[in-house]
């Protein structure tokens, strides 16, 4: 279970990079391997590969494929939880096939008490011999092969092991213990002879990027902008809005670029327009998640950036769409779900069409229709708020002002955070509600 | 159709028009910010919008390029160029040249615009011209072979809530078979839905999980260890009677589907011996019980 894989875009540029070395080059040298997805994406390229990684896991990986022994046993202090894996260890695919079924599952040891990691524990000891076996011919039969795996650090690797002329591709960890937490609970419970490395910090970085960009081939992804590198920026691969771009920087002339594009679908029922009166009936309907981007890039602020949320719903007044509003999966606290956004269709006849959105996000059919789609009972609701205002005057008065910070986005001075109990009144009540209370239409008095 | 029109080019403060209150053209958040760097980088428009200027009210309304417009008062500009019509459009004319300036854009051919998108060496380059490598599908199509480790084998079960009515309830299952693959589908009434929730809620909250199943499993494992009071679906213990025919399971008299070996092994030599000697028929060992009961009962007596 590896976290921080390249995206499949990357390494499509990566293999288009690499292709144009043949017959200039007969190895490639991979810094920072992870789980080898350079060399699974180069494993046909003709290149012998050399890989290089710190980890456990990579260590594992790269000792296999470059046709190595595994040195790894499990640790005389985990012997009693742990001892019934050592007749799977015989040092090859069978110890790999552990290593990668235990970064799954190592993480829940000592916690059988607990009622969820106690029956996964359980389901992995009783399911272990036929999930072996499926991962060990897996293994067998993946087409990759490494000419070196070197365990060690990869400024000492480039320093050291790298020829000068060698090309080399490296997507360094983007944050330094990356990979530490992640496979921490591998290192508790299996003995191997891990490498002394220093922290891949900004200054080993720097260094990195010097040994990999003085020779004539190279490809480096990197997270951050280098200025000194600026003429050798060939991709820029960013597939979310709110998803991290990472720069491709190559010594190939060759240009590639991936950019966010929300997916779009129609939303055939009508909006409400100026002059239009609100007819009696309010009601929800679910979104895909293309049609609730095509309402957000009509009708919310083009500043905010799109996020996924894991439910969107239109507000429609007697088959009218008046807005809508997506909840996300709660993060902190179960029963708290996250508003998302929530907007209203522009123009209209009337001033606070926000706040009657507001009224459906408030209602027990959202509550039942989110808590069927979360599978969890859900009885608050919270939002953020990012105005130049101390208050918003959307949720005033409707939600519960919680807190008030400066924002952490410049373009704007506050960021408020909103609560406020969940399934307040029904759709009608809540239609009846805001009928009296903000109803008015333009230029009607308040 | 109507009078020739005479447009003029205008420079002015993009602040001072009034953009159009309905418009069909949208843009993706990502385009719009795309279309605002590109002005910014550029410092000014490089296509004009389409204003009319009604000198009936004094407003200029922009008819076409509204996005142009609001992107060029985000990326900062005082002054842009846009294009001025000052005859008086009738609202119909209006509408019409919105829609043909949105419907009638021409098309590109898409192997000349990818050999032009090619022709681009410059990322940066790339990037103002609002198209990607990806979406001209020019990436490579590469196999990457699958590193990951099996995964546990579940059994995945959907309860489907239903209202009363036959029909409706065979339709919705119908629908749920559709939309979800599932090992197992158990059909509820709809009021049980909230009892569930909560019941799964509190049991989380208890155990301090997050898992569906997991809590479902302790719900389930509360339920064994109060067998004995399902006896409510069958017997009324002030008549001391059953309160209907059929069968009843045999764990909710015992409280208990299971018990101790030894005393099991007890039970079981009896029971075989009674079979044997033919105090109850072969294949009614429950009958065992009943006698035992009953002379105790007697003997009680």
């Amino acid at each position: 279970m590896f976290h921080g894989s390249i995206p499949a875009d990357l390494r499509a540029i990566i293999h288009e990079h690499a292709t144009t070395w043949r017959g200039q080059a007969e190895d490639i040298y991979a810094g920072c391997s992870g789980n080898f997805t350079i060399e699974r994406v180069l494993h046909d390229s003709g290149f012998r590969l050399h890989s290089c990684d710190v980890q456990l896991y990579s260590s594992a990986i790269g000792w296999y494929f470059a046709g190595q022994e595994l040195p790894i046993t499990i640790r005389p202090e985990s012997a009693d939880e742990l001892g019934w894996l050592a007749p799977y260890m015989d040092g090859r695919a069978g110890t790999l096939a552990v290593v990668l079924l235990g970064s799954r599952f190592f993480q829940w040891l000592g916690r059988g008490d607990h009622p969820y990691y106690g029956r996964m524990l359980a389901a992995y000891r009783q399911q272990f011999p036929q999930l072996h076996a499926k991962t060990v011919a897996k293994i067998e039969t993946l087409p990759l092969r490494l000419a070196s795996y070197a365990p060690m650090d990869v400024n000492q690797w480039l320093a050291e092991q790298v020829p000068a002329e060698a090309p080399v591709v490296a997507f360094p960890p983007f944050y330094a213990g990356d990979y530490e937490g992640q496979f921490a609970a591998l290192d508790k419970h299996l003995d191997w002879p891990a490498p002394e490395y220093p922290t891949l910090d900004d200054a080993a970085k720097q260094t990195l990027v010097e040994r990999i960009t003085d020779r004539p081939h190279w490809v480096l992804g990197l997270h951050f902008d280098v200025e000194e590198l600026r003429e050798h920026l060939r991709g820029q691969v960013q597939t979310a809005n709110r998803g991290l771009p990472i720069n491709v920087y190559a010594s190939v002339p060759r240009s590639r670029i991936v950019r966010p594009n929300q997916r779009l679908e129609s939303v055939r029922a009508p909006r409400l327009v100026p002059g239009q009166e609100l007819g009696g009936t309010l009601s929800l309907a679910p979104l895909s998640m293309g049609q609730f981007a095509t309402l957000r890039s009509q009708y919310m602020n083009h500043n905010i950036r799109p996020g996924t949320p894991t439910m969107a719903l239109a507000v429609l007044v007697d088959g009218v769409v008046v807005g809508a509003f997506a909840f996300s999966t709660p993060k902190y606290d179960p029963h708290n779900v996250y508003l998302l956004s929530d907007f209203p269709v522009t123009p209209t006849s009337y001033r606070r069409l926000a706040k009657l959105v507001l009224y459906a996000a408030l209602s027990t059919e959202a509550q039942f229709l989110a808590q069927r789609a979360m599978n969890t009972r859900l009885t608050r609701l919270n939002t953020t708020a990012f105005t130049q205002r101390p208050v918003s005057m959307k949720y005033r008065g409707l939600l519960r002002l919680n807190s008030r910070k400066d924002s952490t986005d410049p373009a704007y001075r506050y960021q408020l955070d909103y609560g406020s109990e969940l399934g307040r009144w029904s759709l009608a009540e809540g239609l009846a509600q805001w009928r009296s209370k903000h109803g008015q239409k333009e230029g009607e008095p308040r | 159709m109507s009078d020739p029109l005479k447009p003029r080019m205008v420079e002015g403060d993009p602040r001072e028009l009034t953009l159009l209150d309905i418009n069909a053209r949208f843009m993706r958040h990502e385009q719009f910010q795309r279309l605002v760097a590109n002005i910014r980088d550029d410092g000014a428009l490089t296509s004009t919008p389409l204003v009319w200027n009604d000198t009936e009210t004094g407003r200029r309304i922009v008819l076409s390029g509204n996005h142009r417009t609001k992107a060029a008062i985000e990326a900062g500009l005082e002054r842009i160029w846009w294009m001025e019509i000052v005859e008086p459009l009738p609202r119909q004319r209006q509408i019409a040249l919105q829609l043909a300036h949105n419907a009638i854009t021409g098309e590109d051919d898409p192997a000349t615009l990818k050999a032009l998108y090619e022709e681009l060496e410059d990322v940066s380059m790339r990037l103002y011209s609002g198209l990607d490598d990806k979406t001209l599908e020019l990436l490579d199509e590469i196999t990457v072979p699958s590193l990951a480790e099996a995964n546990l084998d579940f059994a995945t079960v959907q309860i489907v809530f239903l209202p009363d009515e036959k029909e409706t309830a065979e339709k919705a299952l119908e629908a749920a078979r559709k939309a979800a693959s599932a090992d197992a589908r158990w059909l509820a009434h709809i009021a049980q839905y909230e009892g569930v929730l909560d019941t799964l809620d509190t049991t989380k909250g208890a155990h301090n999980i997050g898992n569906v199943a997991a809590a479902f499993a302790i719900t389930l494992a509360i339920v064994e260890r109060h067998l004995g009071e399902l006896a409510e679906g069958w017997y009324d213990p002030d008549e001391q009677t059953a309160t209907r025919k059929g069968t009843a399971p045999i764990e909710t008299v015992l409280a208990t589907r299971t018990m101790p070996a030894d005393a099991a092994a007890v039970v079981q030599r009896a029971i075989d011996r009674m079979e044997r000697d033919g105090d109850i028929e072969t294949g009614q060992r429950w009958r065992a019980l009943e006698l035992w009961a009953a002379d105790y009962l007697a003997g009680a007596a």
